[in-house]
Order: structure tokens, then C-alpha cells, then sequence
């Protein structure tokens, strides 16, 4: 009886975390595509900072060099946009790879604008 | 193709067994496309500065906290992990006082568990772990069991926020820290208990402190510590970790306390624990007192880089039965606990060799009381494409008994664990 008991509590748990989950993303609103920016600063600027000049803290827990997370400067400011689109796509060390979680016209927009704070930043 | 579905289903039920552990899922970095070496280091199990505040942040970034998650969209990945394990061990003993012990294998098919969990809208969040058997033996146990299920809630902002967690608490480090020690952390999982409750947390930059109220099962430390799955380490223990009827509310206060962003940290607990069984049987250990036994565990642990790839983490743990901040008594000395010392060298990402030394005692002042544990394990990534690694581990348990010597036991374990 016991047994049984819990056994209908985990099943009512499960359903519950489940159905809760559904429901809350269900009435999400559904936004408009994000664009290069909004890619960008949702998927790249934990590490790499907003402005692309990297975040010196986070460099420090992931144990690289910081100038690793700077995308202003160094090897990353002489990329070109293929290979940036490459190293986005396929990863490198503790890059994450993005491919299958960004589409191709996805990973453009965030070269475009990555491109864009690079020269943003030569201007300067 | 229909007739195939039971035996299929029946043999996924079968498949599920090993105990439940606190490992990485990865359904989180699914969420964020993060890798496992952005929450984890120097191995699975072991949370970095950012994971650490990941997860105290709800599942989620710090800075996202108010935000919807995944911008609003719903990925069902994204919150489900399963995981299949299996492992062998062999074991041989030497005893000081002649006696024979018997050589000892073990093999350990089809363990699994499945997970859920994740942020949740703006300020919510689930973590549940469902889990079938036992773990002892082939295909042992069946019934499945809910190790943890947590709701809970999260305001305020990427330095400075609250928490609120009820539910089932499994020993994953939840209200403790998973800054400590790899491996067979025994001490480490003494403040790591098992129960049904309510915590309460505030984070502050760097710090973290929290209040727990617990249905909570630990085990006094007379009777010895508590392993990494929460059951009683000691075969004398009186208290049955999975029976809830023995115990009481239990509180606990933890601090947390990184310093810098390189992987200095220090925390301390403070569990204040209550054993109704104890009182009711005496002739089992217990003090005869209806109105049972109270104990309490104190503990300190701290984690530091010393060079470049090399880690050092210390702790002591102590406690006391009788005794605790609700007694007319209150706080007496601590006579039982241990302490540990551990190094980790990360051979490469996610890869550490770690050297672990374990000191365990049931009574500080008996010199005969102790038992010394010195390991020396990895844990290496085997696939990357599916989360594939193997936890071999050489350990050499030695117990004092007396003016007799030693007993030995050496024994030789590895672990395959399968995450998707």
C-alpha cells in the first residue's frame, strides 16, 4: 500500500513538473527573430563581453588567457568573417561549438555584427 | 514493430539501477550551448565559480534571473538528460588478526537515471531525479525512486538575489557545496544530507549563505558519516536513512565564500540533527530518552589553485551526539568526524588525476577509533559526442584495530557512465 502510495506520488510529481513545464513555455510570447545583436549578447557575451573586449572575471574561472575572450584585438581582430563563421560553427577549446543550435544565417548575423564592433572599435 | 515495444520498454526498466550521484547533466548546457568546462572544474561533479552560481541562481545565468528563459521558446532537451551507467570493482582484504576475508567482485549492469529540470519562465526552476534500483548487482532492484524533486524561486539581480527551494533534497550538494572533494567523499557528503524541506538562500557578490529546514536523515556521527548516496557508512548505525519516521526537523546554516575568480573558496556548514529513534531504543545505542537524541556536524572545507593545472582542497568535518543548540546542555566538544586532504592535476579539459587522503574517526579521543583511506583516481571523457566517460579508482582502506594492527582492504573500481 506504501509502495504503491509513492509510486502514484512520482508519477504525480513527474506530471506535474512536466505539465508546469508546457504550460509555462506555451504562454511565453513568441518573439520576433533575434537578430545579430540579440545572438550575440545572448550567446557569446557571457564570455566575450557586450562590447567584444571579453570579460577578464570569466576568463579567470575558465583558466585561459584573457586576451583569448577579447574578440577586439589579437588573432580574433584579423579573422576573417569565414573564418570566424568556421569557429563558430565547429568550437575551439572552450569555445562552444554552435552548430545545430545557430543556423548558417544565424551565425552570419553574429559575424556581421561582431565585424561591425571590431570596426567600431578600430574608429576609436 | 508493435510486438517489440514491451520487451524494449520492459528492458529499459531493467536497464535502470546504479544508486543515484551528483554529476553533470547536460540538458544545462544544452540550454545555453555551453560546454561542460564553463560550470565544471577540474571534472564531472564539480562546480566551478560559475556553475556554482548557476546553479544557485535557479539553473540559469545570474544576470538572467527575471528574464524569460531561452527567450521564451521551449526545447524539451533542453530540460530532460537521461543517464546509463555500469562498473566492476574488485576487492581484497588483509586482516591484522589473521582471520580470513573473503576476495570480493562486483559487477553492475544498467544503472540509470532520468533527470528534469531548469529554469523555468522568469523566476522559477525544477530539479528532479528519478532513478530505478538499487544499484548492487546485476539488474538489482527495480522500484523506482525519486532521489530529488525541488521547485523553488529566485528574485532579484545578477549580485545580489534570493532563493526559495521545497522539496526533496537528494545529497547533490544542495544546500552544501560541490566544492568538495572528488571521489569517495565521505567526509565531504557528511554535509551533503538527504531529506524533505525547505531552504532559504541569499547570494551577495561572492557569498552565499543559506538556511535549510529538513526532514533530514543524517546520521548522528557516533554512528559514523554518511557515503555519497546517504546511507550510513558505518553497519552500526540505528538509524535507517530511507525511514523517515526517525527522524526529526533538522536545520542547517551554510556559508559559501569564493575569493577571486580563480577557485579560492571556503565554506562552512552547521547541521543541527535530531534522532527520534534513538530515545525510543536504547537497547540499539540510543539514551533511553523519549524525548530522543539530538547531535549536531560541523564542517569547513576550502579549495585553492596552488600552480598552473594543480588544485589543492582540505576539510575537516566534527559533531557530536548529545549535544547541539536546542539541548539544556547545548554545544559539548566534538568526538567524532575526520579530515581529508586532496589534490587535483587536470591532465587536460575535464580530465583530472586526483590523490585524495581520508581520515575518519568515530571518537577523537580513542587512537584506535580511526580509519585511513588514501585514493588515487581520474575521471576521462571517453566520446565527446554523446558524454561518455569512465571513473577508474585505486583505493587502499586501512582500519585500525587496536594493539592487533591493521586491517587492509585494496580495492580497484571503474565506472562507465553514458549521458544524453
Amino acid at each position: 500500500m506504501r509502495q504503491n502510495f509513492r509510486a502514484l506520488i512520482a508519477f504525480l510529481a513527474i506530471f506535474f513538473s512536466l505539465f508546469f513545464f508546457i504550460t509555462a513555455f506555451a504562454l511565453a510570447a513568441a518573439s520576433d527573430p533575434p537578430s545579430g545583436q540579440k545572438l550575440f549578447e545572448s550567446k557569446c557575451s557571457q564570455c566575450h563581453g557586450k562590447d567584444a573586449k571579453g570579460v577578464v572575471k570569466m576568463a579567470k574561472v575558465l583558466k585561459v588567457d584573457p586576451a583569448m575572450v577579447d574578440l577586439t584585438q589579437g588573432k580574433a581582430a584579423t579573422m576573417t568573417s569565414e573564418d570566424m563563421a568556421k569557429t563558430i560553427t565547429n568550437g575551439n577549446k572552450k569555445m562552444p561549438k554552435f552548430k545545430g543550435k545557430l543556423t548558417d544565417g544565424q551565425i552570419q548575423e553574429v559575424v556581421s555584427y561582431l565585424k561591425s564592433l571590431q570596426s567600431a572599435g578600430e574608429k576609436k | 514493430m508493435r510486438k517489440l515495444g514491451l520487451p524494449v520498454l520492459t528492458g529499459l526498466v531493467l536497464f535502470l539501477g546504479l544508486a543515484p550521484l551528483a554529476w553533470s547533466v547536460p540538458m544545462f548546457a544544452r540550454m545555453y550551448s555551453y560546454n561542460c568546462s564553463t560550470c565544471h572544474y577540474p571534472g564531472y561533479g564539480q562546480l566551478n565559480k560559475f556553475g556554482y552560481f548557476f546553479r544557485a541562481a535557479g539553473y540559469r545565468i545570474p544576470k538572467d534571473i527575471g528574464k524569460d528563459m531561452n527567450d521564451g521558446k521551449f526545447d524539451l532537451a533542453n530540460y530532460v538528460t537521461a543517464r546509463f551507467s555500469a562498473g566492476g570493482s574488485a576487492k581484497t582484504t588483509s586482516n591484522a588478526s589473521g582471520a580470513p576475508t573473503a576476495d570480493n567482485g562486483s559487477f553492475t549492469l544498467g544503472g540509470a537515471s532520468l533527470y528534469l529540470g531548469g529554469g523555468i519562465a522568469k523566476n522559477y526552476f525544477s530539479y528532479s531525479e528519478l532513478g530505478l534500483g538499487n544499484g548492487t548487482g546485476v539488474f538489482s532492484g527495480s522500484a523506482p525512486s525519486l532521489s530529488s524533486v525541488k521547485m523553488g524561486f529566485v528574485t532579484g539581480s545578477e549580485n545580489d538575489f534570493f532563493t526559495v527551494r521545497v522539496g526533496k533534497f537528494g545529497a547533490d550538494g544542495f544546500a552544501g557545496s560541490d566544492r568538495g572533494p572528488i571521489g569517495n567523499a565521505s567526509i565531504a557528503s557528511a554535509v551533503k544530507p538527504t531529506g524533505t524541506g525547505l531552504e532559504l538562500g541569499y547570494t551577495h557578490d561572492d557569498t552565499r549563505v543559506t538556511l535549510a529546514v529538513w526532514d533530514g536523515i543524517q546520521n548522528p556521527t557516533t554512528t559514523g558519516l554518511v557515503s555519497t548516496n546517504g546511507k550510513a557508512v558505518t553497519s552500526t548505525s540505528i538509524q535507517a536513512p530511507t525511514s523517515d519516521s526517525n527522524n526529526s526537523k533538522d536545520l542547517q546554516i551554510f556559508v559559501n565564500q569564493f575569493i577571486g575568480d580563480d577557485g579560492l573558496a571556503i565554506n562552512a556548514t552547521y547541521y543541527n540533527g535530531y534522532n527520534a529513534a534513538v530515545g525510543a531504543t536504547a537497547s540499539s545505542g540510543g539514551t533511553g530518552d523519549s524525548a530522543g537524541q539530538e547531535f549536531y556536524n560541523a564542517a569547513l572545507f576550502a579549495s585553492s589553485p596552488i600552480v598552473k593545472d594543480l588544485d589543492i582542497k582540505a576539510g575537516i568535518e566534527a559533531g557530536q551526539t548529545n549535544s547541539g543548540i536546542f539541548t539544556t546542555t547545548g554545544l559539548a566538544s566534538p568526538t567524532g568526524g575526520g579530515f581529508f586532504g586532496e589534490l587535483d592535476y587536470s591532465v587536460a579539459e575535464i580530465t583530472p588525476i586526483v590523490f585524495r587522503w581520508d581520515y575518519t574517526t568515530t571518537d577523537y579521543n580513542n587512537q584506535y577509533a580511526d580509519t585511513q583511506k588514501f585514493t588515487l583516481g581520474s575521471l576521462i571523457p571517453l566520446a565527446d559526442w554523446m558524454n561518455v566517460y569512465t571513473n577508474p579508482t585505486l583505493a587502499l582502506t586501512r582500519t585500525d584495530t587496536g594493539s592487533a594492527g591493521y586491517n587492509d582492504s585494496y580495492a580497484l573500481s571503474d565506472s562507465l557512465f553514458v549521458f544524453f
